[in-house]
């Protein structure tokens, strides 16, 4: 159950891109072991706000808090903002030249200068954590595009991040590899992990998280338990939303993680 | 008309201090060709646009505009006129040689740097890694693999130009065949000796670095 402290905390947020606001004015929170899943149109800013929450992006005005700490503007507190904040992205983006094992220790190794021994014996866990032991001599190039995105997972999990950002972590899966990423996914969420999920999974938002955000157009349109957001939406927009996507809650397709 | 290679194998410790040198020549240069010449690309890929420039102007563009043996001469006997100061032609050698090898060796890593994905970049830093880190351990390493063939040809390159230093009295093989060729009056027998020398050195480096090439190809490839 999420309890009240904000780990993270957008304050008024406004990004502009070309004079238009891609984010316009967010306010949002996420609680410790909260999991918040976020909806809504491409387009409409939801990749620019996990950037931003981790200062890939620089905002134009408003505030962002982690941890009880503004996220500063100087490099040396971005950085270290950073090395608290799991990233997932859509096209993985492992290391090629790097082998899933490498890809796993290289940042806790030379961001926070870890020894090979504790860095190797956490990676070893994880990949075990993931359904992967056995691949860690593997080279990327080699892996499905499911196993890619596990160690990807892995990859943000070895820095001990206090939240994980996932943006579309399923996207560019085919179909039948999109269960075992959203598998492990939920194993996190079980465990208490503090989770923000950009996703059209349905039943994953549905099943999983504590509340559900609708974005669309920079604006956050309508938050809450996702039971209220899939079952009665107020706005009229969440509801148009919805009506094209809820094919996949409702029957049609299946959670493909569950047990069939 | 009857050859006599025994010209060779009796002066063959004078041949062989020439191959000695023009092998020093040779790494010396590729070596500073790869330090200058990546540390320029970097800059020129990360600096911004202005100092991009200004290194593609002074730099890149102005080694590339002129021949090689034309900077070569300038420096061993114009520059001294200006700056009053004589360098001993090795070193002179060297360091134009690598200069020059340099500019080559930016434009192909330059490229190599930029045909990595933005989202590598993305996703180093999101691990809290700095910029200098990321470049370093990921980006650098995947442009110079996937740069490998024409980093190769650099390389093969550099050994030949080596040559080239001849014309400022740099004993390497080159001049030392000279020299030799006319003391003997054998060139016939002296320079197949070079030839023989520079060719059966360089086949071999050239084919090793095709097996290293291909090494790191088939890891990364998708
Ligand atoms: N680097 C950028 N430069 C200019 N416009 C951008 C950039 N990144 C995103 N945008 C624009 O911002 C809007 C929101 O993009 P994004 O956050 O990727 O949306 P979503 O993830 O919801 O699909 C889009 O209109 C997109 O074109
Ligand atoms: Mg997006």
């Amino acid at each position: 159950m999420p309890r009240e402290d904000d780990v993270l905390e957008f304050r008024e947020v406004t990004k502009r891109f070309d004079q238009t606001n891609v984010l316009d004015r967010v306010d949002f929170r996420v609680c410790a072991g909260e999991v918040v899943c976020i909806v809504g149109p491409s387009g409409s800013g939801k990749s620019t706000l996990l950037r931003c929450a981790n200062a890939l992006e620089p905002i134009d005005s408003g505030t962002i808090v982690f941890n009880g700490r503004t996220v500063g503007r100087t490099k040396r507190k971005l950085y270290k903002v950073r090395q608290q904040m799991g990233m997932v992205f859509q096209n993985f983006e492992l290391f090629p030249h790097l082998t899933v094992l490498q890809n796993i220790v290289l940042a806790p190794r030379i961001v926070k200068g870890e020894t090979e021994s504790v860095a190797v014996g956490r990676a070893r866990n994880l990949l075990r954590r993931v359904g992967l032991d056995d691949f860690g001599n593997k080279y990327p190039g080699t892996l499905s595009g499911g196993q890619q995105q596990r160690v990807a997972i892995a990859r943000a999990l070895a820095m001990e991040p206090d939240i994980m950002l996932f943006d579309e972590p399923t996207s560019a899966l085919d179909p039948e590899r999109v269960g075992e990423v959203l598998a492990v996914m939920r194993d996190l969420a079980n465990q208490g992990t503090t989770m923000v999920v950009v996703t059209h999974e349905m039943e994953f938002a549905r099943s999983v998280a504590d509340r559900v955000v609708f974005f669309d157009r920079g604006h956050i349109v309508e938050s809450g338990t996702p039971e209220r957001i899939f079952t009665n939406p107020q706005q009229e927009r969440t509801r148009a939303f919805l009506s094209h996507h809820l094919s996949n809650v409702n029957g049609q397709r299946s959670f493909p993680g569950q047990a069939h | 008309m009857a050859f006599d290679f025994g010209v060779v194998t009796s002066h063959w410790s004078f041949i062989a201090q020439g191959c000695w040198i023009t092998l020093v020549v040779s790494v010396m240069s590729i070596l500073i060709a790869f330090v200058i010449g990546t540390g320029v690309a970097i800059a020129r890929v990360y600096a911004g646009e202005r100092i991009s420039h200004l290194l593609g102007f002074f730099y890149v563009d102005m080694m590339r505009s002129v021949p090689l043996l034309v900077i070569l001469v300038w420096v061993y006997f114009a520059l001294p006129v200006i700056v009053g100061v004589n360098v001993d032609p090795m070193t002179c050698a060297i360091v134009v040689l690598g200069l020059h090898l340099g500019a080559e060796v930016c434009e192909v890593v330059r490229g190599g740097l930029l045909s990595i994905r933005q989202g590598q970049m993305k996703a180093s830093l999101a691990l809290g890694m700095s910029w200098a880190q990321a470049i370093r351990a990921v980006i650098l390493p995947q442009a110079f693999i996937r740069s490998l063939p024409p980093l190769a040809s650099i390389i093969i390159v550099g050994f030949k130009d080596s040559a080239l230093a001849s014309v400022i009295a740099v004993p390497e093989l080159l001049r030392q065949s000279q020299v030799l060729a006319g003391q003997t009056f054998q060139p016939f027998e002296i320079y197949t000796a070079a030839l023989v020398l520079y060719g059966g050195f360089l086949y071999p480096v050239a084919l090793a670095l095709a097996v290293i090439y291909d090494r790191y190809c088939s890891r990364m490839a998708a």
